[in-house]
Order: C-alpha cells, then sequence, then structure tokens
C-alpha cells in the first residue's frame, strides 16, 4: 500500500476535498494492530495455560518451582483480553507447596476451597476448623510469602523463592502450637502437624538447596536455640530451678557455668553460652535439646512438659528464641 | 691458775656434741619426712607434721609429748604439703560425701560447694593438714536449722514466703480497686462541690464547714491510698524478687538435706562423721597401706 497517495472525496453538494490518506490506512492498521493484540494476548493466556499445566502435573520440582515463580508474576490479563476467573498470587505459592509434597507422596494439607472469600486455603486433618492456612504475599520483598493461619493471624515460616530462603517462626510456633493448640489437642495431632511444617523446610533445602531456618523445631542435637537476650538469664533460671524441683527434676549446674536438665535418660536440656569462635569470644547464650533419637526439639518440650512451657510463657519477655529480623518483628 | 674472777663455761667438746646431736635430729625429722613423701605414705606424713595431734586421735596416749620444734621446720611448706595430701585425701572424701564438690583456688587451698544443682551453695574450705572441713557458718546454720524445721514439715522460709504473698495478695487488691475509688473520689468531689453551693442560714455555716472538711479528709485519705497503690506494683516486683530467692534457698537446702539423709540419715550422723574424720582417715590410711603391702 503506498501510504503517500492522497485521497480525493466527491462531496455530494459536488465540492471535492483531499485528504491525507493517513486516517483511512490508520483503519485498516488498527484492525491489524487489535488482531495482533488478541493473538498476542491469547498466545499469552496459552502460554499461562502451559504453565499451569507444568504447575498441574510435573514429577519434576525444579520444573515446578520455575513454573510457580513465573506464574506469581505473570500478567495475564491485557488491554485486550481480561480473564475474569482468575487465581491469586497466594493461591498459587499454596498449589505449588501442596503439589510439592505431592511429589513426595505427602497429602496431609488439603487443598480446600472457600467459595465465601474466593481463595484456595490448606487444612490439616486432625486441626480441622482450628487451621484454615493461607499465603500471605509478601509486600516489602519479591517473590515472597508468609504462611499464616488466618484466624489467628499467626506467621508460621517465611518463603522467598528469589532469595532461596525458607525462615519458620518461633513466636508464631508458640502463639498458635504451644498455646492454642495446647489447650484444644492431644500431643500426637500437633506433633504430627510440627513435623509437617519440618518436612515442609526440609524440602526446600533438599529439593532446591534453600537457606533453611527450622528455629524453634530444629530436631538436631547440636542446635543451639538463640535467645532474644545474648547475656544468661540467672534469674529466669533461679526460676526453673525452683519449679524443676517442684516438678521432680533438678537443674543441675555444670562445669562452664551452663544449667543442664535431664529430663530423661535419653533427653537433656542444656541452658547456656554455645561458643561461636574458637577463642570463645564470640559466646552466645542459648538452648540446647539432646535427645538419643534426635528427634524432639524445643517446640516438643515446651508442649510436653507443663513446668518448662509455664516458665517459658512467663518468662517470654527474656527466653523468647529469636527469629530472622528482616521477616519478623 | 685459774683466775676466780672468770664463770665458768661449758666445756666447749660437749657444746659441740649437743648441737651436732640437735642437727642430727632434724636432719633425721627431714630424712625422714623426705622417705614419706618419696614413699608417698601419707600416714607417716601426717604423723611428722602433727605429731601431738596424732598421738592424741591415732594412738590415744595419754602423756602426750609432741615434736613442735621439728615441725616448725616445714611450717612455711604447709601449701606444698597440702597439695601433695590432698590427691588422696580428696578422692576419700568424694567417696564418704559425694555431695561435696571441690575446687582448688590456690596452691594447697581447696574450697567446696555442696551439691551439683544449679545455684548450689559455696559450703566451706577444707583444711587439708588437719583432716577437716572450715563450714561457712550462716550456711552450716541454714542447713542445720533445716534439719530442726522437719518434725514441723516446714521449710527455712516457709513464714517468710508466706508473708510476702499476702503482702502481695493485699498490694495487688490496692490496685484492683483503683476504678472503685476514682468512682468514690468523683462522687466525693461532687458532694464538696454541692457543700459549697448550697446557701444556708447564718447559723448554719459551722455544721456545713464541718461536713464539708468531713468529705475532703475523705478526699485525701483516698489520694494516699491512690499513691500507695501507684508504688504498688514495684513494691510486689520487691517481693516477688524476694520470694525467689527464699524459694531457691529453700529448694536448695532441701536438696542438701536429701544428699545428707541418703548417706548419713540424719543430721547427727553427719556431724558424728564429720568429728572422727581425722581417725577415720588414718586409719582408711592404714587399711589401704596394708592391702598394698599384702598384694606385693
Amino acid at each position: 500500500m503506498n501510504n503517500d497517495e492522497k485521497t480525493v472525496i466527491f462531496q455530494p453538494d459536488g465540492t471535492t476535498t483531499n485528504i491525507e490518506t493517513a486516517k483511512a490506512i490508520s483503519t485498516t492498521a488498527r484492525l491489524l494492530h487489535f488482531n495482533d493484540q488478541l493473538k498476542d494476548s491469547l498466545q499469552n493466556g496459552i502460554g499461562f495455560t502451559q504453565l499451569l499445566d507444568t504447575l498441574i502435573n510435573t514429577d519434576d520440582p525444579q520444573e515446578l518451582e520455575e513454573a510457580t515463580l513465573r506464574l506469581i508474576n505473570y500478567q495475564l490479563d491485557s488491554s485486550f483480553l481480561v480473564f475474569p476467573q482468575q487465581y491469586s498470587q497466594a493461591d498459587f505459592y499454596l498449589i505449588f507447596l501442596s503439589r510439592l509434597l505431592q511429589q513426595h507422596d505427602n497429602e496431609q494439607l488439603i487443598l480446600q476451597s472457600s467459595q465465601q472469600k474466593h481463595e484456595l486455603y490448606h487444612e490439616f486433618p486432625g486441626l480441622n476448623a482450628e487451621g484454615y492456612f493461607v499465603f500471605e504475599v509478601d509486600q516489602a520483598n519479591e517473590n515472597g510469602a508468609y504462611y499464616v493461619e488466618k484466624q489467628t493471624n499467626n506467621r508460621l515460616f517465611y518463603l522467598n523463592f528469589s532469595r532461596h530462603i525458607l525462615r519458620i517462626n518461633a513466636a508464631a510456633v508458640t502463639s498458635l502450637l504451644v498455646v492454642n493448640y495446647q489447650e484444644k489437642f492431644k500431643y500426637p495431632v500437633v506433633r504430627k502437624f510440627a513435623l509437617l511444617l519440618i518436612k515442609i523446610a526440609s524440602l526446600f533445602k533438599e529439593d532446591f538447596g534453600y537457606d533453611v531456618d527450622f528455629n524453634i523445631l530444629d530436631q538436631s542435637n547440636s542446635t543451639y536455640y538463640r535467645i532474644i537476650k545474648p547475656e544468661m538469664p540467672v534469674q529466669a533460671l533461679d526460676k526453673l530451678f525452683v519449679a524443676a524441683s517442684k516438678a521432680g527434676y533438678m537443674l543441675e549446674a555444670g562445669v562452664n557455668g551452663e544449667a543442664l536438665l535431664e529430663l530423661t535418660s535419653d533427653l537433656v536440656v542444656t541452658f547456656g553460652p554455645e561458643t561461636l569462635s574458637g577463642d570463645g569470644s564470640q559466646d552466645e547464650w542459648g538452648i540446647n535439646v539432646k535427645d538419643k533419637n534426635e528427634e524432639l526439639s524445643w517446640f516438643d518440650l515446651l508442649f510436653q512438659y507443663d513446668f518448662i512451657r509455664e516458665w517459658y510463657l512467663n518468662n517470654l519477655n527474656i527466653l523468647e528464641i529469636k527469629v530472622d529480623p528482616r521477616y519478623f518483628d | 691458775m685459774v683466775s676466780t674472777s672468770e664463770f665458768e663455761l661449758t666445756d666447749h667438746d660437749t657444746a659441740t656434741a649437743t648441737v651436732i646431736q640437735a642437727v642430727a635430729n632434724k636432719s633425721h625429722y627431714l630424712a625422714t619426712l623426705h622417705r614419706a613423701l618419696e614413699e608417698q605414705d601419707d600416714r607417716l606424713v601426717y604423723r611428722l607434721i602433727n605429731s601431738e595431734k596424732y598421738a592424741r586421735e591415732i594412738q590415744q596416749a595419754r602423756h602426750i609429748s609432741g615434736d613442735p620444734s621439728n615441725e616448725m621446720l616445714v611450717e612455711d611448706l604447709a601449701d606444698e604439703l597440702s597439695s601433695f595430701l590432698s590427691e588422696k585425701l580428696i578422692t576419700f572424701l568424694r567417696s564418704r560425701y559425694p555431695f561435696f564438690y571441690f575446687e582448688e583456688v590456690g596452691t594447697g587451698k581447696y574450697q567446696f560447694f555442696f551439691g551439683n544443682w544449679w545455684g548450689r551453695r559455696l559450703f566451706g574450705n577444707l583444711d587439708v593438714l588437719n583432716v577437716k572441713f572450715n563450714f561457712d557458718e550462716i550456711e552450716y546454720k541454714k542447713l542445720r536449722r533445716t534439719f530442726e524445721l522437719e518434725s514441723s514439715q516446714k521449710r527455712l522460709n516457709s513464714s517468710k514466703i508466706e508473708q510476702l504473698s499476702v503482702q502481695n495478695d493485699k498490694l495487688q487488691e490496692l490496685i484492683d480497686s483503683q476504678d472503685e475509688r476514682d468512682q468514690q473520689k468523683a462522687e466525693l468531689r461532687e458532694q464538696i462541690k454541692r457543700t459549697s453551693s448550697e446557701k444556708v442560714m447564718p447559723w448554719e455555716a459551722g455544721k456545713q464547714r464541718e461536713e464539708k472538711q468531713q468529705l475532703v479528709d475523705r478526699l485525701s485519705q483516698l489520694t494516699d491510698i491512690d499513691e500507695d497503690a501507684n508504688n504498688a506494683y514495684q513494691e510486689i516486683r520487691q517481693n516477688e524478687n524476694r520470694i525467689l530467692e527464699l524459694s531457691k534457698e529453700d529448694t536448695l537446702l532441701g536438696y542438701e538435706k536429701q544428699s545428707i539423709v541418703a548417706k548419713f540419715g540424719n543430721f547427727e550422723n553427719f556431724e558424728k562423721q564429720n568429728d572422727a574424720l581425722y581417725r577415720d582417715y588414718i586409719a582408711n590410711l592404714i587399711a589401704t597401706r596394708e592391702q598394698v603391702s599384702a598384694d606385693e
């Protein structure tokens, strides 16, 4: 088409008008442009469905993670094509987690859909209505989200796809599992849920090499749970000494100034400084749990031993387990 | 001719013989001690460094003659001798008093703690040369008192803790009744206002002033209580800290008492054992030595 040609319009009154052809050509161009945009938008939609296919079907954790990361950042709607039915970013995190567990033959979390709130949520059999778990997208950091019990607003852990980290939150675990659930459920039920959280965190570590902080749920015997106050809380330990004695246990003095609590012959808790550097200049105070099978964490003790729980909760202002301050306040 | 103005002097030969004898005696003493140390014969060392005590306690001799002049020779070696003798002694004490934990605080100087529990008390120091505990008097008295209170099923600090708890309850009440007081004060102020503005006959003015004064007094009473309530938080916290200290002490004493009962049955036996410690230990050294020679 020759864009330089001019169009002569013969008016009904016999006059003629010369106008620039641009307008007429523009209409065609616009149509073409519109069509192209539609095609692109549809193609964009197709691309989205392909990612969704992967999210739904893949057996490969890497593919799953990649598809999810792209889906949560996907600009599906365009000015030419709008999809009225869509999942939110938070939903994709949730689907991702369900699929990841499914890939490892773990079906403990049930993905539910709330018609009322137009969102997906997780339910854990045993906790049932007492647990409504969703993701909340981190507004401050890209590709990050909190796993939250929505009714109590407890942020159990933080996940970030870009930074490759997962952080468990001691404050939320304490408030939800140790205080709230302790009153409502038996230990085996809550322990099962705690084990699931540990499982999730481990999957991120093993499958994706994430930097994972198990925090209060860490079962390793070498873990020192860091306390918000770095110095040894002598008065709090005096209280534990008295409380333990009433409960039939003895808080013992260790050779390096630490305190030891032997709960069974296979289960010993140490309260004291861990030497971080060889020269002992960077000692930081913490709690260590050693059990024969390395399957118990500070959480388990808080749940099972009434005097320890009572003591810990009454002295949270000095004893609380430290969490990553970048993601939890 | 011998001048009569001269005093008669000791014969030099006698003097020589005497002093040689004296030095030989000391040499002999030191040589014996030397050998005893080399042979790890702690019993003999004990006898040599305090023969009077040894004679009295072990041989139960009626006429005791010590050897203080020779013993003075090693007086300045007290710390070193103590360090030497401590090894066997502390091993022995660990089996007799499993609840005492010894710590060396300088050459031949030892202190000991009661128990291995958190906050265990420093209970005294060990006099190795006399095989004797020097208990910390204050701590020891507390323990004795704990045993005395056994019959009344009380702990040393039971009544003090009780007192402080009652006091805290009262203080808490003061805090809890603040709203009530605020309401009363508002009412009183209202009444005072009303009384002041009421027009009365001149002959009733006196009575009115009196009424008003009563209300004002009542109001200031309440403000005084408010003041107490304001200080109550801090007082409660102080009392709680004190209660913690006292409960901790009771817990410690409880463990100490249990330890003594487990090993000695009662406090009297414990004290008897302490009094007989030197004899028991030397007897133990003799028995061990005989055992060793029999084995050889």
